[in-house]
């Protein structure tokens, strides 16, 4: 029992803890502590009225007066259970009652403490509920969801894991199952799967791709993620990203296939969104000069010209796919002409639009280089000294220049549309000009001197060259070679003549030469039989022999004397002057009277003769050197006749000096006019005379040759001088 | 014929030269006969017994010809191609003795088969020595095709 000095802390101690109080004798209160009115918010009166069951929530009303009144009569009662109570204000609560029988002044009576453990109850019901909404959380989560616990036996998988992997909890229950079943398309999975767990103990966490193979076989890709809970079990959480995979894989492909394409294109691909490349092609770097890296993030305008921009923009802004020109900004500062063919599309969710952009500069180049070559071949064709015709493939003049009129004399309205052979080309030609146009007509230029007709039916030597234009006609140029060809004629004449003198330079050296020896050779051998007669003493050939020596010197002295008036011929020229050569004839005659009339011959001179223009001294010694032979081969004629005369030739004179003497045979009629040639030994003379006068007429640009039946008929040398023009004559 | 002397037929319209090769032959005593003509046509005339030649009992073929290219009316290189082309006498030693010293006249010569070229030494000397070598070859070291 309690000391009775102790009982007013007892009171104390009911009156203040937080513990509820009661005693109960029969049906109502003989004690309430105040804990307990504060919780239930009655007054004490109220509650000293109440029954003791009114207390409790009805739930446990009836609950509370069994038990109250069957502890009061004895019987056996739980002592400790717990209830809910129910307060003035309606606020119900849980507690934990503690009943123990008592006694008060010998009646029974129940002593009660109970104390409030209405948050625990909350947090029961809390914790019931949260498990619940787990459950339904895991049951209905879309993602697939494993609990395993640290042996590695599968406790819990979700509906969805199911749904995904085909395998139900049972059928994946240990991690063998896992490895050989789940697992089994996963490259290194006894590997991956050590790491995994592994890391699972290290961090609490794992996370990664696995190839899943599921019940049915197929295979799918999956995200998984494991946490390791504090029990030490594991919460699997795995996603099918198959879709995904496929998905970028066929995006990867697509982007492949659009980056190889773009690279093969010789055009510049610039994709842009919201006017900033995000993309471009080789093409585009090499036109643009910026690298790939430069150019993606850069905005389009930067490397658009500034007068192209405005262009660009509008054509951008517009979406339009008509290709339009512009001009590129290089990162060097310099400008391309570009084409230009937009188009704005869905590129990787975002709205982007690609672009090719062409270099036009080689266009732009060739359009030039047409433009400026038309240009030149206008400027060749109007200004060419050649006359140029342009036919059609069927001959037809179709064009002619300014040239050609002034070559051929017909103007374009004349000849347009003829057919250029008829109209040029003589009758004689007609089949050499054919197979030049054949050629032409063939592709194949070719070039030919000819003849070609002038309108007025001149001829008019031309050199023709045929020039095809591919699939369209040709051209046909003429050059006026007529003053090439007389140039050409005239230096043919030159060579000739060249060729001419040089062959006489190498006789005149050669006989020169030949001849001199000749003489020296007699003069030292028979100086040499002089020597020898005398010694021994023979005189009979002394006389003869030293005539021959002088003979020979005499001879010499004849042939330098000759030489030397040869030479001189060539390099002394007396002036000209215009002399009337019927005068110079008579003078001539007139100094060999003497050995004409000593010979008893005629001479006649024409009575009229023509001026001429020369040396008058040299011609007179032309005529006189022929009137001399004249009269020294005479032979044996008992009448001998010279006759000077003249008859006109084509621009020239021709004068003539006609004997009937010994005549000269036709072989012999060049060699009379070499130098020291002679025909007969016997005559006089060194035989340089028809030399000497063959050359002062070819100074005087005249020709010299002889004429004759053959021996004893009688000669004839001609010569001729050049025309004087009437204006010139009697200016002697 | 006498086959142990030289017949010659001399071209030379040099009457000059023609006696001093004649002199010399016979100063060093060459056993030869020498007929002497002045110009291309009698020495053709000659050999194809011709004209005042047409004897041929008179005027014999010779075993030798010594030619002179200068020569009035046909050169010595006409008489020389004359000669060659004929089968009759082509095969009659023909020497061109002449004073030209060209090389072009060489040259033609033996292509119109002449068979020497000699020229006719300035010295009197060496004019003697150059007869008696010829004379002394073509009479005694060279087999001669005439017979």
């Amino acid at each position: 029992m309690i000391e009775n000095n102790l009982l007013p802390l007892m009171i104390e101690l009911n009156e203040n803890t937080d513990i509820m109080i009661a005693v109960i004798r029969g049906s109502k209160f003989a004690y309430i502590n105040p804990t307990l009115q504060k919780n239930l918010g009655y007054s004490l009166e109220e509650l000293y009225s109440m029954d003791f069951w009114d207390i409790a929530h009805p739930d446990y009303s009836d609950l509370l007066r069994q038990r109250g009144w069957a502890r009061q009569r004895g019987e056996e009662v739980q002592d400790s259970y717990e209830l809910r109570l129910l307060g003035k204000q309606g606020n119900s609560f849980w507690a934990h009652i503690k009943a123990k029988n008592t006694s008060i002044e010998g009646e029974p009576a129940v002593i009660v403490s109970a104390f409030d453990i209405n948050e625990r109850k909350a947090m029961e019901v809390d914790l019931l509920r949260q498990k619940e909404s787990l459950q339904f959380m895991l049951e209905n989560n879309p993602v697939a969801t494993a609990l395993v616990n640290p042996e590695g036996k599968t406790l819990y998988v979700n509906p969805r894991f199911i749904k995904y992997t085909g395998y139900s909890r049972e059928e994946v229950s240990s991690s063998l199952v896992w490895e050989e079943k789940v697992l089994a398309d996963m490259p290194k999975r006894r590997e991956i799967m050590k790491a995994w767990n592994r890391n699972l103990k290290e961090t609490g966490y794992s996370k990664g791709k696995i190839v899943l193979r599921r019940r049915d076989g197929e295979r799918r890709f999956f995200n998984i993620h494991s946490v390791a809970l504090p029990d030490g079990h594991i919460l699997l959480a795995a996603w099918d990203i198959s879709e995904q995979v496929e998905a970028r894989k066929i995006l990867q492909e697509s982007e492949a296939r659009f980056k190889a394409l773009s690279e093969a294109s010789f055009e510049g691909i610039i994709i842009s969104e919201n006017g900033i490349c995000i993309e471009a092609n080789q093409a585009a770097v090499e036109l643009f000069g910026y690298s790939r890296e430069e150019l993606i993030g850069l905005d389009v305008m930067s490397f658009t010209a500034p007068e192209a921009r405005e262009i660009v923009k509008s054509q951008m802004m517009s979406g339009s796919k008509d290709s339009y020109e512009a001009v590129a900004l290089r990162q060097d500062g310099s400008r391309v002409p570009v084409e230009i063919q937009g188009r704005s599309f869905i590129y990787q969710d975002r709205e982007v639009r690609a672009a090719a952009i062409r270099d036009l500069s080689e266009r732009r180049r060739a359009e030039e280089e047409i433009y400026r070559q038309s240009t030149n071949l206008q400027a060749l064709f109007y200004n060419t000294l050649d006359a140029v015709v342009l036919c059609d493939p069927v001959h037809r003049i179709l064009d002619i220049n300014p040239r050609f009129f002034e070559l051929f004399d017909y103007t374009i309205e004349e000849c347009r549309g003829s057919i250029l052979e008829e109209v040029l080309v003589p009758e004689e030609l007609k089949e050499e000009s054919a197979f030049m146009s054949s050629m032409v007509s063939s592709g194949q230029a070719n070039s030919r001197e000819s003849v070609r007709k002038k309108k007025n039916g001149e001829l008019l030597p031309v050199l023709v060259t045929m020039i095809p234009i591919a699939n369209s006609g040709y051209y046909v140029l003429y050059t006026n070679i007529s003053e090439r060809k007389e140039a050409e004629a005239t230096i043919q004449q030159q060579i000739k003549e060249l060729e001419a003198k040089n062959a006489e330079m190498e006789r005149f050296t050669y006989t020169v030469s030949h001849d001199l020896r000749s003489p020296l050779i007699t003069i030292k051998g028979f100086s040499g039989l002089l020597l020898q007669d005398l010694e021994k003493g023979k005189t009979a050939r002394l006389q003869k022999d030293i005539q021959r020596i002088i003979n020979a010197s005499g001879k010499m002295e004849e042939l330098l004397e000759d030489l030397l008036e040869l030479s001189r011929i060539g390099r002394i020229l007396n002036p000209y002057s215009n002399f009337p050569m019927n005068r110079l004839c008579h003078e001539v005659v007139e100094l060999l009277s003497g050995p004409v009339s000593q010979k008893k011959a005629e001479v006649v001179i024409a009575p009229y003769m023509p001026w001429v223009h020369g040396d008058r001294r040299r011609i007179a010694e032309v005529v006189q050197n022929l009137l001399e032979n004249a009269i020294k081969f005479m032979g044996d004629n008992e009448r001998p006749r010279i006759e000077i005369g003249y008859f006109p030739g084509e621009g020239e004179c021709v004068f003539f000096i006609k004997d009937n003497g010994i005549g000269i045979e036709a072989k012999y009629r060049e060699k009379v006019f070499g130098l020291f040639d002679k025909l007969d030994q016997s005559t006089e003379g060194t035989g340089i005379g028809l030399a000497l006068v063959k050359r002062i007429i070819e100074l005087h640009q005249g020709r010299i040759w002889v004429e004759s039946a053959g021996a004893g008929q009688g000669s004839t040398f001609y010569f001729t001088l050049p025309d004087v023009p009437d204006s010139k004559k009697g200016e002697e | 014929m006498d086959e142990s002397m030289l017949n010659i037929l001399l071209v030379e319209d040099n009457e000059d030269h023609a006696e001093l090769i004649m002199r010399s032959l016979e100063e060093q005593q060459i056993k030869s006969h020498v007929f002497h003509v002045t110009d291309g046509e009698k020495a053709l005339d000659y050999l194809f017994h011709r004209g005042e030649y047409s004897q041929e009992e008179k005027y014999p073929r010779p075993n030798l010809i010594l030619l002179d290219l200068r020569l009035p009316k046909v050169d010595g290189l006409g008489v020389l191609k004359e000669i060659k082309q004929a089968e009759e006498l082509r095969i009659i030693p023909t020497v061109v003795l002449t004073s030209s010293e060209s090389e072009n006249d060489i040259y033609r010569a033996y292509n119109y088969y002449a068979n020497s070229f000699l020229v006719k030494p300035m010295d009197f000397q060496q004019f003697n020595e150059l007869m008696l070598k010829l004379g002394r070859y073509w009479l005694k070291c060279n087999a001669n095709p005439v017979r």
